[in-house]
């Protein structure tokens, strides 16, 4: 709880706020002290040296002699106050006591010149005592030199005095404070409002609804922040939405399959021809496989989306080898096809920054799709280019992609006109996603002699990032209407692309 | 040859078990993690096919403490998870191959008989291909009975090729079997000795294909 209300931004910024006020406080509470006691000691300073004056005034030199008269009025002046006692000694140049208290402490430091008087402190009768000393010059008298006269008084009146003026403007300080905080806390309530609002609707939404938060309202320091959030729910409903695509399209391609095979099964289970029994099962076999790889493909599909993934470690690698060991473990597949399957490396060691794992689906996913869609005995090549970037290519010789169709391979499921696809569709889907988490981009042509598919992934050149591995860098952000591939049609000089036919 | 089966699921077990048995394997069949390690303690097996996902102790885990244990019986692992990740992880903690469900079975016995003769280092006495024929023990290739007259380098390059039928031999692979380390030939001399061959192999319906950037392979028509 404690710590919950530590968390809260009011009370952060109200501690912000009280704390220095309060060492502010401490300090000014010294100053004004410091302030109080100097205006004290003038004010008490200056009627002691008034005093003093007042019984200057009264020493007089009578026959050589000096002498002091002196005036009540001066001693009242000086019982300005009840508790204070009040001492006073005039003392001749000789040093003798003429009257008054003649252990009263004589100024430490020398009289100033003039007539002006010399205020100081000391100890009388075991007592810290003010005093001020006057200094007379008498005319006739025996002694060419002045006669001093002090006055004291203890304390009290001045540090009642000093004390009071203190209480004063601490008394006023604090009320500042508190009204301080008063109205702070009063305008963080009022301004933090819009964002008690804003959590009270964001709560009362239903977990399915992302669409953006409204920003009007708030403050502006609030807006970047709502605008940030949109903008990560923007991300996170395309994900959502693209899931409930890919979940809604896999169940449809994997019911039609089922449902043939229940068919097939159940009308031969009604029948009793052994010869059938074995046809079906043959079938079935075959379907099953289909199936299979189908759930396969599917799931590493969702696992490639570049929005999806989780960060996929990337590794410096070499294009080449992969390409090479990849196409090495088609070899059998192809041969039974009849296929002349080949790899051509690289003139240089060709390094790019990915995931190996990715990327050999990527090219085991372009090699599978030239050898379901090659013509049968015909050749595939899978090849590393490295000159001013790096790319690979795989490469078929069977009828190609009609142009119209080229921008829509990519999709999911996608078929053909009037083809009997082998392949699960997903293939070029998976290549588009794993090219995209490594921002490559997909160029389609016609084969190197006019026939046939060409498929180009080109490698953005590798960023010196030292040779450690590296956190995904985000995917480009889909630029252009259509596909998000980086889409730029037929490489010039190209041959005209040719229908697929029969 | 003895195989253990750790597969959870029942009816994946029996029918695996029967299709195994059918293949020439005597098999013991488990269904649960802890069972199994505690009877790849005591028992010896020509090879192991585990599952991943088993109840009471993970596959992954099975197989750390056989290997562990300085157990090197071959062991193919299948799994339902398909993760290329858990693919690596497992091969790292000493799986032989490994196989993502659903499988083909005879890819699996291929697998098997292929893992079984690493782990014994020996090759079938007699190898096979269309109407070629090689005996290991005299070292002869037959063709249709007629016995092939080979100068040794040519012998060498046949023996690798038929050893390796179905898969790519690269040139240099080829390079470093039938060449000394000191021989002062090149690659390009591997290619003599493929034409070499070609030549004594024609009408007999088997061919070395040449595979560009890949290697050679040699294949029954």
């Amino acid at each position: 709880m404690f710590s919950k209300r530590h968390d809260s931004l009011r009370v952060q910024l109200l501690l912000w706020l009280l704390i220095p006020l309060l060492l502010l406080f401490v300090f000014n509470a010294w100053l004004s002290n410091r302030a109080a006691v100097a205006v004290a000691n003038g004010a008490f300073d200056r009627l002691l040296s008034a005093s003093a004056e007042a019984i200057a005034e009264d020493v007089e030199v009578q026959d050589g002699a000096i002498k002091v008269d002196l005036p009540y009025a001066a001693l009242q002046l000086l019982e300005s106050n009840m508790q204070e006692r009040i001492f006073y000694r005039v003392v001749a140049p000789d040093g003798k006591t003429i009257t008054g208290y003649d252990d009263l402490p004589m100024p430490t430091r020398a009289m100033p010149a003039g007539d002006e008087s010399l205020p100081y402190r000391a100890d009388y009768r075991g007592e810290p005592v003010y005093l001020v000393a006057l200094s007379k010059q008498l005319y006739g008298a025996a002694l060419a030199a002045p006669v001093t006269i002090i006055v004291a008084e203890t304390g009290e009146a001045r540090q009642a005095l000093s004390h009071r003026i203190v209480a004063d403007a601490l008394l006023r300080q604090s009320l500042l404070i508190a009204a301080a905080a008063v109205l702070v806390w009063y305008g963080l309530v009022r301004g933090l409002r819009p964002l008690e609002r804003l959590r009270a609707s964001i709560a009362a939404r239903p977990t399915s609804d992302l669409a953006p938060i409204e920003a009007a309202g708030v403050p502006s320091e609030v807006r970047t922040l709502i605008s940030a959030l949109n903008h990560h729910t923007a991300r996170i409903e395309r994900l959502q939405s693209g899931r409930q695509q890919l979940i809604a399209d896999a169940s449809h391609q994997m019911r039609t399959p089922l449902a043939e095979i229940r068919t097939q099964i159940e009308y031969t289970l009604r029948q009793s021809d052994p010869v059938l029994l074995r046809q079906t099962l043959t079938d079935v076999h075959a379907d099953v496989s289909a199936l299979g790889q189908l759930l396969s493909q599917l799931l590493l599909l969702a696992r490639s989306d570049p929005d999806a993934s989780p960060d996929q470690r990337i590794e410096p690698l070499d294009l080449g080898r992969l390409v090479q060991s990849t196409t090495l473990e088609f070899v059998a597949a192809a041969r039974r096809r009849e296929i002349d399957i080949a790899y051509d490396a690289p003139a240089q060691r060709a390094e790019v920054l990915g995931n190996p794992l990715l990327l050999r689906e990527l090219i085991g996913n372009l090699l599978d799709n030239a050898m379901q869609h090659g013509r049968h005995g015909g050749h595939v090549v899978a090849r590393v280019i490295a000159d001013y970037g790096v790319a690979l290519e795989v490469e078929d010789d069977g009828p190609g992609v009609p142009e119209d169709e080229r921008a829509r391979v990519f999709e999911r499921f996608f078929r053909g006109k009037g083809r009997e696809s082998p392949g699960s569709g997903l293939g070029l889907a998976i290549v588009r996603n794993i090219a995209e988490s490594h921002r490559a981009r997909i160029d389609l042509r016609v084969g190197s002699d006019g026939a046939g598919l060409c498929v180009r992934v080109t490698f953005q050149a590798a960023p010196q990032l030292g040779t450690g591995t590296t956190s995904r860098a985000p995917a480009p952000v889909a630029s252009g209407a259509g596909t998000p591939v980086a889409w730029n049609g037929p490489e010039t000089p190209a041959a005209p692309a040719r229908p697929r036919s029969p | 040859m003895r195989l253990l089966l750790v597969e959870d699921s029942l009816k994946l077990a029996t029918w695996l078990s029967r299709a195994l048995q059918q293949h020439g394997f005597a098999v013991d069949s488990i269904h649960d993690g802890a069972q199994a390690d505690a009877l790849l303690r005591t028992e010896k097996y020509d090879a192991i096919v585990l599952d991943l996902s088993l109840p009471s102790m993970d596959g992954l885990v099975v197989l750390q403490r056989l290997r562990e244990s300085g157990v090197a019986s071959p062991v193919i692992v299948l799994t339902a998870r398909g993760d290329l990740e858990d693919r690596v992880k497992g091969l790292n903690l000493g799986a032989d191959d490994y196989l993502v469900k659903p499988f083909d079975l005879s890819e699996l016995e291929a697998r098997l008989n292929a893992v079984i003769r690493r782990a014994h280092g020996v090759s079938a006495p007699v190898v096979c291909l269309g109407p070629l024929q090689y005996e290991s023990s005299g070292r002869t290739f037959t063709i249709g009975g007629r016995r092939l007259n080979l100068r040794p380098k040519e012998h060498a390059v046949l023996e690798v090729l038929l050893l390796r039928t179905g898969k790519v031999v690269s040139k240099s692979a080829l390079h470093d079997r039938v060449f000394s380390m000191d021989a002062a030939a090149g690659q390009d001399a591997v290619e003599v000795y493929i034409h070499r061959l070609r030549k004594q192999l024609v009408d007999t319906g088997l061919a070395i294909v040449t595979l560009r950037g890949l290697g050679y392979v040699l294949e029954a028509a």
